[in-house]
């Protein structure tokens, strides 16, 4: 059986065929994405490429600003760093709206990192130390949320609000505050979701979504054994009707207790019970890039499931012996279920024609 | 032709109706009165009908099930290791082993769990390898151990036709010619910088082998992040020799050798994987490495030069400057891919 999902234009053609949209349907459904916003065609692997030298410029950028400072002994003028730093966040953001040009786009994304940094670094110097560690989160959302609709950049789009978010982790997690690491999970899943899959969210708010979506499983990763005791209670019913949820809404409509989909609401059930928060919110994501058809989405959750596999055994409260059999145990049961549903679902397929 | 399927197909030219329908799309078009709720769910169905998901979840299940199983099996030989008697622990490896060629058997060997089978076995048998070695004493060095794993795993790895078992048997050749050279000869910056070259050539004649393989129709080669797994590695293995020796700090001899061999490389990269396969992963990955060895030159040419902080800032240019046009070349390269040009 083939993967691959038909083309927009064969989808339509068959539909027009079954006499379940308009003769004109193919043309319309055409002007009507014409008129959608459009996006960077860019490929994720470019992004990657021009994303990391861009990040990399952007140190050097910095090394030039303190270099500079330290030589002309300005350290004493924090504010006009600051100031300085915002300006370059902007400027870089106007500068990239004007243009096309790659080298240009890499100048303008490196020295909007460069800007952020200087930013964030000299408000925490204006702020006072003691409030130093609350200011990098705030100075990173202005930033993020002030740019976003002015730097049209999907790197820019991405970094941006990922380092406001991680910047927020980081503090709840160095303020000892552990009971609001379980809502920030939950909210920042549900926020990814609704981005990826809602019909009327923008294409322009894709990476806006892949930050949200980056960050919860940082998020939930970064809260792993630490000294923190973290309440996850919540997290986990919210997360587990969550993925629920999103079963029920791949499944479109059909009831998640017949069949193989009993099977997967129970495994969510119990995952929901015994499993990191962070296991949920990859296979989340998993399954929300298979219904999408985002393979980039998919691989995400799927480089994030073996560690926080990995932790799910580590932190069994049993002995090293047993948990290989824990281990091997789950594996063969895993791979019994597998046969299971595979019988169900070769039942559940109609019968070839017998020509006589 | 490969592109990154989650790309959005909100594009302002009719040539966005030729790419894969998703849900996404079907729910704008069904908002936009477009689509009636009949017609929704119809299309749903096709684009992603329930039996598509079975495949992916199949996968899913006997790749998990299978990595737990044999992890299970590995950690309790570890954990519980001085708890048996040496004669058990042989039988236990032996029919775990017995089993898994069994099973692979049975199932046939064109059946897509019997590489799994073919898995196991060939890591029961390292396991195999490394009790006996430990059981007897044998004095047997690492690299031994590695190499005799994936000599007799050879066998399996070929019948088992599954690009994943190839690549850890190429892993598991890489490890043994990094503990020969660890173990057998003596160090020097030059033997160190030929293992370089060595794993370079030994991943790239892996990557040839494959390219060969797949153009004959080899189904099970069809995914290719095995290529660019493998494609990475060679790579890597002569960028870094490469690099060290444009920027002035390489060994002599190992480090034009792998320039040169690098440069050739690219080329014939260029050629293969823009005109005949079209991988644009792979593309990127060469200009990945192109980029490194030239900012390494670039750099130590810099460095050379008066010191001071303006240095950062010549730098930051040169690496935006020298990035850029390999972004500007990948992008042309795609749209040209997607017939877009």
């Amino acid at each position: 059986m083939t993967t691959e999902a038909p083309a927009l234009a064969a989808l339509l053609t068959d539909l027009r065929d079954e006499g379940l949209v308009e003769a004109d349907a193919p043309e319309r459904a055409a002007a009507m994405l014409a008129t959608a916003e459009a996006e960077d065609d860019t490929p994720s692997y470019v992004r990657f490429l021009v994303g990391a030298g861009a990040w990399v410029s952007g140190l050097f950028f910095l090394g030039f600003v303190f270099g500079i400072v330290r030589e002309l002994h300005l350290d004493d003028q924090p504010e006009l760093f600051c100031f300085l730093g915002v300006a370059a966040v902007f400027l870089a953001a106007r500068v990239r709206r004007g243009t096309s040009g790659t080298f240009a786009g890499q100048l303008c994304l490196a020295s909007s990192m460069a800007g952020h940094v200087l930013a964030t670094a000299t408000a925490m110097d204006l702020a006072g130390w003691h409030r130093a560690a609350v200011v990098i989160p705030l100075m990173l959302s202005l930033l993020a949320v002030l740019v976003y609709p002015r730097n049209p950049d999907p790197v820019h789009r991405f970094g941006s609000p990922f380092a406001a978010l991680f910047a927020w982790t980081v503090w709840f997690l160095s303020e000892n505050l552990p009971w609001a690491v379980g809502p920030l999970v939950v909210v920042e899943t549900a926020a990814a979701a609704l981005l990826l899959a809602h019909p009327r969210a923008r294409g322009s708010l894709r990476p806006l979504a892949f930050a949200v979506a980056t960050a919860s499983l940082l998020t939930a990763a970064l809260s792993v054994g630490g000294r923190l005791q973290i309440p996850w209670e919540l997290a986990r019913l919210g997360l587990g009707c969550g993925l629920l949820a999103l079963m029920s809404w791949c499944a479109d409509g059909r009831s998640l207790l017949k069949g193989p989909l009993l099977a997967a609401a129970v495994a969510v059930v119990l995952l929901a019970v015994i499993a990191p928060p962070g296991l949920l919110v990859a296979l989340a994501y998993m399954v929300l890039g298979r219904a999408l058809s985002d393979t980039s989405l998919t691989w995400l959750g799927t480089v994030f499931v073996p560690p926080f596999l990995s932790v799910l055994y580590y932190d069994l409260n049993v002995s090293l012996a047993w948990k290989s059999w824990v281990l091997a145990g789950s594996g063969l049961v895993i791979l019994l279920l597998r046969a299971h549903l595979a019988r169900l679902v070769a039942r559940s397929r109609p019968a070839p024609e017998v020509r006589p | 032709m490969r592109y990154d399927g989650g790309m959005e197909h909100h594009g302002g030219t009719p040539a966005s109706l030729d790419r894969p329908a998703d849900r996404r799309t079907i729910e704008t078009l069904h908002r936009a009165g477009l689509l009636s709720a009949r017609a929704r769910r119809r299309a749903l169905d096709l684009v992603l009908p329930p039996a598509r998901w079975w495949p992916w979840a199949d996968r899913l299940l006997l790749i998990l099930g299978a990595v737990l199983l044999l992890a299970g099996v590995v950690f309790f030989f570890a954990y519980n290791w001085s708890a048996l008697e040496r004669s058990g622990r042989f039988a236990l490896i032996q029919v775990g082993l017995v089993a898994c060629v069994l099973g692979a058997l049975h199932r046939g060997l064109d059946d897509t769990v019997s590489p799994v089978f073919l898995a196991g076995a060939t890591v029961l048998l390292g396991v195999h390898l490394a009790v006996y070695g430990q059981a007897y004493q044998t004095g047997a060095d690492a690299w031994e151990l590695f190499a005799g794993w994936s000599l007799l795993a050879l066998p399996w790895v070929v019948v088992a036709r599954s690009s994943g078992l190839w690549v850890l048997w190429l892993l598991l050749l890489d490890l043994a010619v990094c503990l020969y050279y660890n173990q057998m000869i003596p160090w020097s910056a030059r033997h160190e910088a030929s293992l370089f070259l060595v794993l370079a050539v030994l991943n790239g004649m892996a990557l040839a082998l494959g390219e060969r393989v797949r153009s004959r129709g080899a189904s099970w080669l069809v995914a290719t992040w095995t290529r660019e797994l493998v494609l990475a590695s060679s790579l890597i293995a002569l960028t870094i020799p490469a690099a060290a020796w444009v920027a002035g700090d390489g060994p002599e001899l190992v480090g034009p050798a792998a320039a040169s061999l690098l440069a050739l490389g690219l080329v014939v990269l260029h050629d293969f994987y823009r005109y005949r396969e079209k991988d644009l992963g792979a593309l990127t990955l060469a200009c990945c490495s192109a980029c490194a060895v030239i900012l390494a030159g670039l750099g130590g040419l810099i460095l050379q030069g008066p010191t001071g902080p303006w240095i950062s800032l010549v730098f930051g240019l040169v690496i935006a400057a020298t990035v850029a046009p390999f972004a500007w070349w990948l992008r042309r390269v795609a749209r040209q891919m997607g017939g877009r040009e």
